[in-house]
């Protein structure tokens, strides 16, 4: 099975044709994508981080939930890690299923879940400051055009 | 033990290694030494996996540690 994780552009078109095929009438796709504006503040890019192994099981067992509960739909889902532009993909989804509704509703628990659980960390680097979403406290100013960061902090050994 | 995100970043480093701990040491000893090595660890909630699993909010931090163990310090998710 293929990583769930890039550290590049992800490729919706390909995700989507992995899941397509003639038993299904419906193929729902999201994507998220980098936002410039968080909370009033201007944002320059974002950063993710994942604790590689676990995030992979973490979106796989998800993945088989989803099959699962939708035995019909064929669902693949892809995360970047590491710096995303403004605009670009940082998250995507494609759920092919018989009809709309199992399509929409399995994309969506797939989405809902691997933002909820799955150990991914994204970083919102502004023009003053880097700070981690959810981490108020981690807030450290200037190095917004720094390199300085882990980028992907992925493939750690035991 | 590994640290993520802001934990990695308060560290300065991605992993500790924590000596010196009893043998049958619990979850919460290590987090108590890592706590004398990281500047505000407590100032974001961070739940634990031990071998890739979390362990439970409720008592997983009186669990024993074993040889070889892998910890992990997980501030909250934010992926998406």
């Amino acid at each position: 099975m293929a990583s769930a994780f890039t550290d590049g552009r992800i490729d919706v078109e390909a995700l989507v044709r992995s899941v397509a095929s003639d038993e299904h009438g419906a193929i729902c796709t999201f994507v998220g994508t980098a936002r410039r504006r968080s909370e009033g503040k201007e944002v320059r890019r974002l950063r993710y981080e994942a604790y590689l192994p676990m995030a992979e099981a973490a979106v796989a067992e998800i993945v088989a939930a989803a099959r699962a509960r939708w035995p019909q739909a064929e669902i693949a889902a892809r995360h970047r890690l590491g710096d995303c532009p403004l605009g670009e993909a940082s998250v995507a989804v494609v759920a092919a299923a018989p009809h709309r509704d199992e399509a929409f509703a399995a994309c969506r628990f797939v989405i809902d879940t691997v933002k909820a659980q799955a150990p991914i960390w994204k970083q919102e680097v502004f023009t003053d400051g880097t700070a981690w979403v959810g981490d108020p406290a981690s807030f450290r100013s200037g190095g917004a055009g720094a390199a300085g960061g882990a980028g992907a902090a992925g493939g750690r050994g035991p | 033990m590994l640290l993520f995100a802001g934990l990695r970043e308060r560290a300065g480093r991605d992993e500790l290694v924590l000596d010196g701990l009893p043998a049958g040491a619990t979850v919460e000893q290590a987090i108590a030494q890592a706590r004398g090595i990281v500047p505000g660890l407590d100032s974001v909630a961070f739940a634990v996996a031990r071998n890739r699993r979390l362990l439970p909010a409720a008592n997983g931090r009186r669990e024993a540690l074993a040889e070889g163990d892998e910890l992990a310090l997980l501030p909250p998710v934010s992926g998406g």
